[in-house]
């Protein structure tokens, strides 16, 4: 069952959550950290630039998996680990993340994922992370099974 | 990619000029918010947010502007942003803040208002 936590949150479309169907994908696992963010940042955009999208197509990219990121690691605010999974086929890049509580413990003085106290109130900055997506890439939404969320979106490289 | 973040403030004809440079996200918002929320302390109630320093920014970043927008808004003053980066203008567009906040391409045009 498919259930959207957030009734805010508006898909692109009535898509379910897409699958690898055997296309090739990068991973990444990282410290569900502020500070690591840069990291999902930084694969997604090398691998849609090595896919041949474009620099304004990896700028909104960066963007976009920033955003995928934000979503699901308000999950693990108190540690846990963002796991990233992008895949290319000829014409489009799709970036899967979710969260897992555990492992990484966010014992530093890092800031957590999420809203930044004093700033907007969290449903605010929530429905601008929603109109962000829903410019920058062809398909995006959530889908939440056995306690963990997975973000999702789909982006087409332009012809 | 330049990933270096730097916030200065200068004032210009009496009004404080918040210089941002570099990538604005979920680990450097709260720097910014603490600058602007300083200003605001301090009796400023209009302030300039430069931008045109930025390389990237997110919805977090959009979060910390709104909230020092609201306090100024609050205080009797407003705050204004300079930009001219078409991937940072993008952002304000798509969210729509750009009818939200006063928006300059240069510094002297958003101090004179």
């Amino acid at each position: 069952m498919t259930v959207f936590p957030f009734p805010q949150w508006r898909r692109s479309d009535d898509e379910p959550m897409p699958t690898l169907e055997g296309n090739e994908s990068v991973e990444l696992r990282f410290p569900a950290r502020a500070d690591r963010l840069v990291l999902a940042r930084l694969v997604t955009a090398s691998v849609a630039a090595a896919a041949g999208f474009d620099v304004a197509e990896l700028d909104d990219l960066r963007l976009a998996v920033d955003e995928l990121c934000l979503a699901v690691g308000e999950e693990v605010a108190g540690g846990g680990t963002l796991w990233l999974r992008i895949a290319t086929t000829g014409s489009e890049v799709t970036v899967w993340c979710f969260a897992e509580h555990g492992e990484y413990d966010d014992n530093d003085d890092a800031p957590t994922l999420g809203p930044v106290p004093g700033g907007a109130p969290p449903s605010v900055t929530a429905e601008l992370s929603e109109r962000i997506l829903d410019a920058l890439v062809d398909s995006h939404g959530r889908s939440r099974d056995h306690g963990t969320t997975t973000a999702w979106f789909r982006k087409r490289r332009q012809p | 990619v330049d990933q270096v973040f730097e916030v200065n403030v200068a004032p210009h004809h009496g009004i404080p000029v918040v210089s941002v440079a570099g990538e604005v996200d979920v680990a450097t918002a709260p720097t910014l918010r603490d600058r602007l929320q300083a200003q605001v302390a301090q009796g400023h109630s209009t302030l300039v947010v430069d931008l045109i320093g930025v390389t990237f920014l997110d919805s977090t970043a959009l979060g910390v502007l709104v909230g020092a927008l609201k306090r100024c808004r609050d205080a009797g003053g407003d705050l204004r942003l300079v930009a001219r980066e078409p991937r940072v203008l993008k952002v304000f567009e798509i969210t729509g803040l750009n009818e939200v906040f006063t928006m300059s391409d240069t510094v002297e045009k958003a101090v004179l208002g």
